[in-house]
């Protein structure tokens, strides 16, 4: 049984959340949760193209970085280590699995049937073309290579800095604008051929 | 600009386009930046696609699917998080376990003791190896490593092997090793004697 020593602060910074979740308070594990899963959820989802499987990744990915929490304390925010733990996690489920359907070239996406809410905000007509659009870009997404795309969208997914995909990835800077610079070259292309935009 | 061209600016391109580049070398590298603006439209580039991508969401789950994820998060991280408490209770098990097993073998030797006291010691039955005919084995398969060793028919040396005295063995000759060409060296002694090769000796030159 676990001892609470102190309580855990209102407003905590991630360190002080992981170092609750250890001492075992359920609340610090809640907002680290609220924190993070959007991006972590979107970083597996572009990665998959899947909800549910994005979720699974979501959920490896977080018990995977609060049960290693020693492999990368001190070396990086939580977040990038995070995000670095959901891509792998994501990257793994999708070798398992293989990419589904979602994002084949060629099958159609029905996602805002089963989320209406998503259409919601804009106007019908608007939507179609924000789910065309969505669906190129993940098409876009699926012809770069795997270290193309998991450094991509940790980049524009995960909202990370070149310095912190270098860091996430275990890679350099260089490495990361190098990678970087030939999946933007790619997407271009891919989409300039399809669709300019 | 005292910039080189060897692409010095592959840390420092990602740090501008990010506002986080130093002030005082700035203007280093928007005057590079002027001359390549192919790396200026890059960067733009790269930074329009990320807008694109981002601008463009993706499904997003119900909060029911939210709220499952936690609770498997919770009690996945709950099975997992605490190694050093199960590995505490683990070692408590084991420990307990092996003082059980030194008890049972302690109280098990003294009552096997008393019973031997009393009764006659069984005689070891020595088992000897049957020797068997080369005819008799079928070597189904073997390491091609074992088959120089593999000698087949009659055993080279009949009888025991024994060691020998330096005094037992009279040296007729001792010559070069006509395939690595090492000399080998005699020590005599009390000790068995001990052939060493210990160099090398090329043939003489004519």
């Amino acid at each position: 049984m676990a001892t609470l020593t102190a309580p855990c602060p209102t407003v905590a910074s991630d360190e002080q959340l992981l170092a609750c979740h250890a001492a075992g308070h359920r609340q610090a594990l809640e907002e680290l949760f609220r924190r993070y899963r959007q991006p972590a959820y979107h970083v597996a989802y572009r990665l998959l193209g899947h909800e549910a499987d994005a979720l699974d990744a979501v959920q490896e990915g977080f018990i995977k970085a609060l049960t290693h929490l020693h492999s990368f304390q001190g070396r990086a925010s939580f977040k990038t280590w995070l995000l670095r733990v959901v891509s792998n996690a994501a990257l793994d489920l999708g070798r398992q699995r293989g990419r589904r359907e979602a994002i084949s070239l060629d099958a159609p996406q029905t996602n805002e049937a089963t989320h209406p809410q998503l259409l919601a905000a804009d106007e019908a007509g608007q939507g179609l073309e924000r789910a065309d659009l969505r669906r190129l870009l993940e098409q876009a997404l699926a012809s770069l290579s795997e270290v193309q795309r998991q450094t991509f969208v940790l980049y524009a997914d995960g909202e990370l800095s070149y310095r912190e995909v270098a860091e996430a990835m275990g890679t350099s800077i260089g490495t990361v604008m190098s990678r970087l610079f030939y999946a933007r070259q790619r997407l271009r292309a891919y989409l300039d051929e399809r669709d300019p935009v | 600009m005292s910039r080189n061209e060897d692409n010095p600016d592959r840390e420092q391109r990602p740090a501008f386009g990010e506002d986080r580049f130093p002030a005082d070398s700035e203007d280093d590298l928007s005057e590079w930046l002027r001359e390549h603006p192919e790396a200026h439209g890059d960067m733009a580039d790269l930074q329009r696609m990320r807008e694109l991508y981002q601008s463009v969401s993706v499904p997003q789950p119900e909060e029911a699917a939210w709220t499952a994820t936690l609770t498997r998060i919770a009690s996945g991280s709950r099975l997992r998080v605490k190694p050093a408490l199960r590995r505490k209770r683990l070692g408590a098990i084991l420990s307990l376990t092996a003082a059980a097993a030194l008890v049972a073998v302690l109280l098990a030797r003294s009552w096997w003791t008393g019973q031997s006291s009393t009764q006659p010691q069984p005689q070891l039955a020595e088992e000897v190896f049957p020797v068997v005919e080369a005819d008799d084995v079928t070597i189904i398969s073997m390491d091609a490593r074992d088959v120089a060793a593999l000698v087949v028919g009659e055993p080279p040396i009949s009888g025991d092997l024994e060691f020998v005295q330096a005094a037992d063995i009279r040296v007729i000759k001792c010559q070069r090793c006509p395939k690595c060409g090492n000399v080998p060296r005699l020590a005599q002694g009390a000790v068995p004697m001990v052939v060493t090769s210990v160099a090398r000796v090329d043939e003489p030159e004519e």
